[in-house]
């Protein structure tokens, strides 16, 4: 199963649905019939930071994932800050991204092979 | 590995299907079979692709019971699917059938399949864990012409389907469901009347109309942005079979699977009982 793909669909199924409870629901069968992986389920946490997947998972790796993520993007903003003032031009190649493919070092891991 | 079953050496599978292209899968921890029952022969729709339709069938309840108490004795029996004819058409020894399997082990997951001729009663059935609704065509005109019969239409089905455990089984059969198209507004009408598990199954080759009209799955190119693969499955050279979720415009999600069988016939832990007889498979030797 493509994780990245995975993420799409999920990504989608977020957007047409609008609706975070019923979102949340549905990711509770598709994990239930095995249909979808907890590491794509991980990344749309991260993605739209939806706190009521988190006991779905029961998983406290995500919440320490998710701190590490924070902190990255932290780095990462301080670096571009950092870089901006130095460079202008580097000032647009912000890491601060919700893409599930963006700079953060998490990201790129967890999709690997999926971009 | 084999099993021996009332003198009988039954092949028994002891390692899933092959994951994703893995020639073959994990050691199942606990082997298990899986019993078809047919409990009626007559039928009172007329599928051109059908060759189990037949007489009346005698069915011997007490021989069931036999059958599913030494079985149990012997391997776990993970699911019981009733099948036919149309298993309606007995209705009161079905529901005796069902009443008694859940009575001897309610882990046993039941299916019954069917027409839809009484599905209404079987939506009502605590005793059934599934109901497999043949559907081969979302437009109700053209299903009933296949069936020769009046179906159940999709307003019935959303009405009747408290429990959600409606799975529709279609048949892909040339000139009706069998391109990408077809099978997307398929997909699409099903996902409106709140229906979230359906299968498309390649015909057997049980007759000039299954030989003529026969779609294999594989050659359906789905490319459909909509349509996400889930899981890839093959056991053997025997058979094949694809998971995909479905995504509507609304954000309803069906999810369906592709099923192609090569050699029906080499099922294994494949038991049929047929009213009277034990059997290897539908085809297979008489164990009892």
């Amino acid at each position: 199963m493509n994780v990245s793909d995975q993420v799409k669909f999920l990504m989608k199924l977020y957007e047409r649905l609008n609706n975070t409870e019923l979102f949340v629901k549905q990711i509770k069968l598709l994990i239930q019939d095995e249909q979808i992986n907890e590491e794509a389920v991980q990344l749309v946490i991260l993605i739209y930071d939806i706190k009521q997947l988190y006991h779905l998972l029961n998983n406290s790796l995500i919440a320490e994932r998710k701190k590490k993520y924070k902190q990255e993007q932290i780095n990462a903003k301080l670096i571009t800050d950092t870089l901006a003032g130095l460079d202008t031009r580097r000032s647009t190649t912000s890491s601060v991204s919700y893409d599930p493919c963006s700079s953060s070092s998490y990201s790129r891991r967890s999709i690997r092979g999926g971009c | 590995m084999k099993l021996n079953l009332f003198g009988y050496d039954l092949l028994v599978k002891d390692t899933s299907c092959g994951l994703n292209g893995e020639c073959i899968g994990k050691k199942i921890e606990e082997p298990h079979v899986n019993l078809y029952v047919r409990i009626e022969n007559r039928c009172n729709a007329n599928c051109p692709f059908c060759k189990f339709k037949g007489e009346q069938v005698d069915f011997d309840f007490y021989k069931f019971y036999y059958i599913l108490h030494e079985v149990s004795k012997k391997i776990k029996i993970n699911k019981i699917s009733f099948t036919g004819g149309e298993p309606t058409l007995n209705y009161t020894q079905l529901i005796n059938c069902l009443s008694l399997i859940k009575q001897f082990n309610s882990d046993i997951f039941t299916v019954v399949n069917t027409n839809g001729s009484r599905l209404q009663d079987l939506c009502m059935c605590p005793d059934i864990d599934s109901i497999a609704l043949s559907r081969h065509h979302y437009n109700q005109v053209e299903n009933d012409k296949i069936f020769g019969i009046k179906t159940p239409t999709f307003d019935n089905i959303k009405e009747w389907n408290e429990n959600k455990n409606i799975h529709l089984s279609c048949n892909l059969i040339k000139g009706k469901i069998d391109n990408e198209e077809d099978l997307i507004e398929y997909l699409h009408v099903v996902s409106q009347y709140n229906i979230n598990d359906v299968g498309f199954v390649s015909l057997m080759n049980v007759n000039d109309f299954c030989n003529e009209h026969k779609v294999d799955f594989s050659d359906i190119k789905i490319t459909n942005p909509d349509v996400l693969i889930t899981k890839d499955w093959n056991y053997k050279d025997v058979c094949k079979c694809r998971n995909h979720l479905y995504l509507s415009d609304k954000g309803n999600v069906v999810k369906f699977y592709s099923r192609y069988a090569t050699k029906p016939s080499e099922s294994e832990g494949m038991l049929v009982f047929d009213g009277n007889v034990l059997k290897d498979g539908f085809t297979g030797p008489i164990i009892l």
